[in-house]
């Protein structure tokens, strides 16, 4: 009975306000219309020059023009983004291939969804060891008996910087790798608290603007040229569930970075970096930014899987079709 | 521990009589300490100052105090700093309230009752000392990356120093008060709202202290390490943004709201126990 009364003057306010509504609905622009069956996908971001594309299609709109609505969250990276994943926290979260593998490789139902960036195979790197320029050291194995900065242990730039102390003549078992965040590198290196140092863009620019210190390794470029290093995660379950919200997640990332590399050089997309990363603008235009890609390379997550079990963060290899969603590997 | 009775129970008449004298003899003691606090936080602000303006680090993310205090008075200005700093306040006295009502409930009936004493202890005792950085990975599976994962780890840090210091209290009521308590015939409950929750008041607000102290700096932490807003946030996106001088202005903002924090609570605390403070501060 109290239901009853309970309900009563709500369904006569429904009654009443249906025709009005649907007048509304029916008056308003086109755009309106459409916000209503938006589906939000919540997506963890990390906020640096590698998600460029990403932050076009959002500044460009075209997500909306998919019929999506973007919420980001930011995130450190894997250790947080995965997590957050699996918990549905997020929908999709930016990470790179190692945590990818990892998360694969120990049950997470993680896959890949999207590629966020590529290592170019030509053209310096936007990645590279620093040293100081007198320290003579030249390769891996002159890195022996000394210590490498990397930003996070058993990830990938460690993969990398320790393939390529191998690569280059050196025993990675004889390099003592400390974590050291991006921000803090160069006053490690000027500290001579570490003898060199696994940088990125903006820290690495900054680095090399000063003449005692300079690049004296491409890691991605001379380990595994044209390496996928970034990628958008989501679990296998809500890509089932949601195989049209990630078809047109990714069909607007593609836009986005089509439109980045048609623009790479220009003004206007230093001003989409500087505004999500808050890096001053002058800063980004310098930069030499490389092509996004287009596609995940199933090929390249292989290589980086066997790199993993070379390096002993891996005991079996993986089947790459496990781990990435199959549209993302076509054009 | 030897007390005196009158002077554990909050007395209108001890708390009446004792103030002025007390006050008088804190104030000249207090100026002089705070003058010569003052001095050195100077001296350290001059020599900051300097080294950064002489290049004495060398680096680029060491940069003068006077750029630093700048992007504080235009940061707080302009609402960038003003923001986060309002959502880290939200989520420090959140989690603490909500941590230390629960460790002083907890620690009362851990007091009152030394079966539940013996049964919880060795727990505490394993998940006091663990560290908060440790637990915010995993506790985003079952909490997500918003408020309620750091309003969770902020007050499950201020929790343990609150139940440890409520529990300790309460162990320190004189026997006397206890079986003055039992000859007049006084129920458990009323005993423990009457006699024993004033009587540990010291102890629990020296935890609760202690708690808030923390629960400032695991918020930070929190924010630090998942998702957006607050200056946890604000701090590792300049860092990561090349803007030091508003890093530091985050960090400074922080260290005022801190000082801030502890002197409105020693402000309450004063006036909750002024019997206590009386009795003991008077040399």
């Amino acid at each position: 009975m109290t239901v009853h009364t309970f309900r009563e003057p709500l369904m006569l306010m429904r009654r009443t306000c249906r025709p009005l509504l649907l007048a509304a609905v029916l008056l308003a622009a086109p755009g309106l219309a459409r916000a209503a069956d938006m589906k939000t996908l919540h997506v963890g971001m990390i906020p640096t020059i590698d998600s460029a594309p990403f932050y076009v299609a959002l500044d460009r709109g075209y997500f909306k023009a998919e019929g999506l609505q973007i919420d980001t969250t930011p995130t450190t990276g894997g250790a947080v983004g995965i997590p957050a994943v699996v918990s549905g926290a997020l929908d999709i979260a930016a990470g790179n291939s190692v945590s990818t593998i990892l998360a694969a490789a120990r049950g997470l139902d993680i896959i890949a969804v999207a590629p966020a960036s590529k290592i170019r195979a030509h053209d310096p790197d936007l990645a590279a060891i620093v040293a100081p320029a007198a320290a003579g050291i030249h390769t891996g194995a002159d890195l022996q008996g000394k210590t490498l900065a990397v930003n996070t242990r058993a990830n990938v730039l460690w993969l990398y910087g320790r393939a390529w102390v191998r690569k280059t003549g050196g025993d990675p078992a004889k390099v003592t790798i400390k974590e050291v965040p991006f921000p803090q590198m160069l006053d490690a290196l000027k500290g001579h608290q570490v003898d060199a140092a696994f940088m990125v863009s903006p820290f690495l620019d900054a680095a090399l603007a000063d003449p005692a210190f300079r690049r004296i390794g491409e890691p991605y470029q001379q380990v595994q040229p044209g390496v996928d290093v970034g990628q958008y995660e989501a679990t296998s379950a809500f890509v089932r569930a949601h195989p049209e919200e990630i078809a047109a997640f990714l069909r607007a990332l593609r836009k986005g970075a089509a439109w980045f590399n048609a623009n790479r050089k220009t003004p206007e997309l230093a001003q989409i970096i500087a505004g999500y990363s808050h890096l001053p603008a002058a800063l980004v235009q310098k930069m030499d930014l490389p092509e996004a890609p287009m596609t995940i390379d199933p090929a390249e997550i292989i290589k980086t899987a066997a790199l993993m079990q070379q390096e002993g963060l891996l005991t079996a290899p993986i089947d790459p079709a496990k781990v990435v969603y199959p549209p993302a590997t076509r054009p | 521990m030897i007390e005196e009775p009158s002077a554990t129970l909050p007395s209108g008449a001890t708390a009446a009589l004792a103030p002025p004298r007390a006050a008088s003899s804190r104030r000249t003691g207090l100026a002089e300490t705070r003058l010569s606090g003052f001095l050195l936080v100077l001296a350290l602000l001059a020599l900051w100052e300097a080294s950064a303006r002489l290049g004495w680090t060398g680096s680029t993310n060491w940069p003068p105090f006077t750029a630093v205090l700048r992007a504080a008075v235009l940061g707080l200005g302009s609402g960038e700093l003003l923001a986060p700093l309002g959502g880290t306040l939200a989520r420090t006295l959140a989690g603490f309230v909500a941590g230390g009502l629960f460790g002083i409930v907890a620690g009362l009936l851990l007091g009152a009752s030394p079966l539940a004493a013996r049964a919880f202890n060795p727990v505490v005792e394993v998940l006091r000392p663990i560290p908060i950085p440790a637990i915010v990975p995993p506790l985003i599976l079952f909490l997500g990356l918003g408020d309620e994962l750091k309003i969770f780890v902020t007050a499950f840090g201020t929790f343990f120093p609150v139940l440890v210091n409520t529990f300790g209290g309460t162990r320190d009521v004189g026997t006397t008060l206890l079986q003055t308590a039992a000859t007049f015939r006084v129920g458990r409950l009323a005993t423990l709202a009457y006699v024993i929750l004033p009587a540990s008041l010291p102890s629990i607000l020296s935890g609760l202290r202690v708690g808030l102290g923390l629960a400032l700096v695991i918020t930070i932490t929190a924010e630090m390490i998942a998702g957006a807003g607050g200056l946890g946030y604000f701090i590792v996106q300049t860092q990561y943004a090349m803007r030091p001088a508003d890093m530091y202005a985050a960090v400074l903002c922080l260290a005022a709201v801190g000082y801030l924090l502890n002197r409105c609570f020693l402000g309450v605390e004063a006036r909750l126990i002024a019997w206590h403070g009386a009795g003991h501060r008077d040399p």
